[in-house]
């Protein structure tokens, strides 16, 4: 296989004193969706946060294309090609969704592309076309998420980083958008790292996977072999063995296997 | 045979009277003969006193001997209001807690046998020792364990009752065959309430020859056996343990290891008989070492694994220090190896060590041993499986006196061990008093005692192969003996003949690379084969350092092990070992095992040893792969 678009070696991130990445050793391909599974406080958000320079790294490589982007303020990681579309959604809501989406494209000047882009966002999500003017605190959560996705493409990214995109979302409009994400993904070639709760969306869209714990990696893999997998079954996808009574309540040991 | 009997002289030994000459009979403990009778009389006369504490909630609570006897009682009044004849088996399958205990004394006290099941078994290991020990009563703790019995429920149908401990989730279950702990104690206060005394009366029948437990050995080959021990083998291990540990009604004790060893039986149940010590229950496995600080106890006895995870945790402390701590360790430890060295060598050490040592204790290592629970600890014990003696120096420098002790299932837990008084750094000691120790001309180490087995439950044949002619029990051990000191080179059994026809002991190359900090275990191959090789399991949390440190990248433990800066650590820790090996012994290739394996399986001991057979047969492969 080709050289990783985005590789991380030996992350290690703290909240003050408390250890909260505690060496993470990752890739992501070009042109592939890899998704970070992992509970509550398993230090996913944070992991994005640093590749995204909002917080800095104690120690440890995130190297782009080879060049090492960590501890770099975050408006150079923007200008460096990654884009964080950022856990629930962060739009400017007394802006018009027109000017957010113009934000998105701060760093560029090329006014026709510009344009362009913006069309094509407005061909993948209609409804934003149909509110371009609209203020975006007006929006729907769903609505919102879409906005948001679609700033984060205004940059032309390299590699975009979701944060719980299906955070706070009916069923139904989860669905909707991981299918046009995997649309912009196969149509467009967008490589994207995706950190999701919900493991059953997310095994779907990706390629590549990986489970953290406890700020370590437990696991990884292609999606279909962690989709497979025992662990990831009864822990993440909601598989019961009910055993003999049909009313289990433990849970077995993890193995990560 | 005459009436009256003579009766030995005792003495006084950390406030128990034991005979004065050990091993001769009759062995009596306090007077008592039985442990079922030293129970009674200490339940009496200790009363209110506590005897265990288990944690509820995040806090300690004090249950004295008074539950400990009242709880026993109902347990042994209940189950023989269910129809429990004396001579019957009763297992246990849960973790360790008091109620383990209250069953383990009742079932005894009325003249059963009562046998413990690792939590970490299987459904189908569940069945089979039901099945060999013919129990008729299980106790289980929870939904856990039940559901392992409700998968085989109908392949045991001996099993006629099953005590579940702790109802949580199941309020739904019904069946004439179920019953929860507060049913069971509420049979036997009837019981007692129509026939007073009854429990005594059993007591009272209670004799040194009954079989008092059963303990099935996790067997590298074939099935587990259940090893019958005696209340009198228990008692003559007690007289070895009293005598070798510091403890008396004051201490503090943590119990941990699973109840269903011998080790912990001993050290958690009967020695606290003894001596009346005060037993506080770990909440889990995985709090041992916060538990320890809590309870900061006076002995504790522990398997080298996790005296080999506190000295990990101290030397990663240590290294991640600012500067200025990281110096001042280093010259606290510089102090404390000098004088362990002098100590073990079995010198006094000089005045200036010892002021060296003074300083770095009130400097560090008092503040070191109160960080990990160690501040109180007359005296650390480690067994089960050998113990590097660099580890036994290194804490002996930080001021914590650790003894190596030997023993196995079939002599009641304990053979030999060594003492503040008798100590050989690298032997696992001398034999304790009223037990004697030969070395056959094959090299094997026989023992001989009042503590040796009654044999194995319904298996006479293997019985007999346990024992020699002239009745000395086959340890499968090899070894010498120096000066009295008992010293363990490997497994008989596990012998390796290469192609080349040269005998090697395994055990004494593996045990050479588990001193490693990177090794956690290592299983030799090479029966009939050109050259040796090797099965390694690393140890998880230093090698992750190791390569965090290096920034060597790696995403889940396998990919650790993949890694080929880990690859190179191992190898040259390999070729360490080799350097002190002639070159037939020499490891020629060696494989990681990637991945992390539990307790439950079956690769694995309950005490997180490596099983030959299950390794060389479940990875095959990889073996193969060395000699392509």
């Amino acid at each position: 296989m080709t050289a990783p678009l985005l590789e991380i070696r030996n992350l290690e991130t703290y909240y003050g004193p408390i250890m909260a990445i505690r060496g993470i050793s990752l890739e992501v391909h070009k042109g592939r969706v890899v998704t970070v599974l992992g509970a509550n406080g398993a230090g996913k958000t944070t992991l994005l946060k640093t590749i995204s320079g909002i917080m800095d790294p104690e120690k440890g490589e995130i190297l782009l294309d080879g060049q090492n982007v960590a501890g770099f303020e975050p408006h150079r990681v923007v200008r460096a090609g990654i884009v964080h579309v950022p856990e629930g959604r962060e739009v400017f809501p007394l802006l018009s969704v027109e000017e957010n989406l113009a934000l998105g494209a701060y760093t560029r000047s090329d006014r026709a592309e510009i344009a362009r882009d913006r069309d094509l966002v407005f061909t993948y999500f209609p409804i934003l076309a149909e509110r371009r003017t609209q203020e975006a605190g007006t929006l729907s959560g769903g609505q919102q998420q879409m906005l948001a996705i679609g700033r984060g493409l205004m940059l032309r990214p390299r590699l975009m980083l979701l944060d719980e995109p299906s955070l706070g979302l009916s069923p139904l409009l989860t669905q909707e958008i991981f299918t046009i994400l995997k649309r912009l993904n196969k149509d467009e070639g967008v490589t994207m790292m995706l950190v999701e709760q919900n493991a059953a969306v997310a095994l779907d869209l990706a390629d590549d996977g990986y489970v953290m714990e406890l700020g370590r990696i437990v696991m990884s893999g292609t999606a279909d072999r962690l989709a497979s997998s025992e662990d990831i079954q009864s822990f993440y996808l909601g598989h019961a063995n009910e055993g003999a009574r049909g009313e289990r309540r433990w849970k077995r040991r993890k193995t990560w296997r | 045979m005459t009436i009256q009997q003579d009766i030995p002289s005792t003495e006084r030994v950390n406030g128990v009277a034991l005979n004065t000459v050990p091993g001769s009979l009759p062995i009596r403990i306090d007077g008592c003969d039985t442990i079922s009778k030293l129970f009674q009389l200490r339940c009496q006369a200790e009363g209110s006193r506590t005897a265990h504490r288990e944690k509820d909630l995040g806090i300690w609570k004090s249950y004295s001997w008074r539950d400990y006897w009242d709880h026993a009682r109902w347990i042994g009044l209940g189950l023989l209001s269910l129809g429990l004849q004396r001579g019957d088996v009763v297992q246990i399958l849960s973790e360790d807690r008091k109620e383990w205990l209250y069953f383990d004394q009742g079932v005894q006290c009325v003249g059963a046998i009562s046998s413990g099941v690792y939590t970490t078994d299987s459904a189908s290991q569940l069945e089979y020792i039901l099945k060999d020990s013919g129990a008729r009563f299980l106790v289980v703790e929870n939904e856990e364990q039940l559901d392992k019995f409700l998968d085989i429920a109908d392949r045991v149908p001996d099993v006629q009752r099953v005590i579940i401990l702790d109802d949580e989730g199941l309020h739904a279950l019904a069946g004439e065959r179920f019953l929860f702990l507060p049913m069971l104690y509420d049979l036997g206060k009837r019981l007692e309430a129509q026939t007073p005394g009854a429990f005594e009366a059993e007591i009272a029948k209670s004799s040194p020859e009954d079989i008092a437990l059963l303990i099935y050995t996790s067997g590298t080959t074939g099935q587990p056996k259940g090893a019958m021990i005696s209340h009198r083998n228990v008692l003559s291990a007690m007289e070895g343990g009293v005598r070798a540990l510091p403890t008396d009604a004051s201490s503090e004790q943590l119990c941990f290891l699973p109840l269903c060893h011998i080790l912990e039986r001993d050290s958690s149940i009967y020695f606290p008989l003894a001596v009346r010590s005060t037993v506080n229950f770990a909440e889990s496995p995985e709090t041992v070492f916060d538990n320890l600080r809590e309870v900061s106890p006076h002995v504790f006895t522990a398997v080298p694994r996790v005296w080999e995870k506190v000295y990990s945790r101290v030397t990663v402390l240590a290294q991640e220090a600012t500067p200025l701590g990281r110096l001042v360790f280093r010259l606290a430890m510089g102090a404390g190896m000098a004088r362990a060295g002098a100590l073990q060598q079995g010198r006094k050490p000089g005045v200036l060590q010892e002021a060296g040592f003074r300083l770095a204790d009130w400097l560090v290592f008092s503040n070191l041993r109160r960080m990990l629970g160690m501040d109180r600890l007359r005296q650390g014990t480690t067994g089960a499986a050998p113990i590097s003696p660099a580890l036994l120096t290194w804490y002996r420098a930080i001021g914590v006196p650790l003894y190596e002790g030997y023993g196995m299932t079939e002599n009641a837990g304990l053979a030999t061990v060594n003492t503040p008084q008798a100590n050989l750094p690298g032997s696992v000691g001398r034999p304790i008093p009223g037990v004697e120790v030969r070395i056959a001309e094959d090299g094997e180490i026989q023992t001989m005692g009042y503590n040796n087995f009654l044999g194995y439950w319904r298996n006479p044949e293997k019985t007999a192969e346990t024992y020699t002619a002239d009745g000395w029990l086959r340890t499968g051990d090899m070894g010498r003996i120096d000066d009295g000191y008992v010293t363990i080179t490997g497994r008989l059994k596990d012998i390796i003949i290469t192609a080349g026809g040269k005998n090697i002991t395994p055990a004494e190359i593996e045990s050479r690379l588990k001193f490693s900090h990177y090794i956690s275990d290592a299983v030799v191959i090479g029966d009939k084969r050109k050259y040796l090789t090797c099965l390694i399991m690393i140890d998880q949390e230093n090698v992750e350092k190791f390569a965090q440190d290096r920034k060597v990248p790696f995403s889940d433990f396998a990919s650790l092990c993949r890694a080929q800066p880990v690859q190179d650590l191992i190898r040259a820790e390999v070729d360490a070992v080799n350097r002190e090996f002639a070159r037939v012994e020499q490891i020629k290739d060696f494989r990681l095992i990637d991945v992390l394996l539990t307790a439950e399986d079956e690769e694995l001991t309950a005490t997180m040893k490596l099983r030959r057979s299950f390794v060389e047969k479940k990875h095959k492969d990889l073996i193969d792969d060395m000699y392509r």
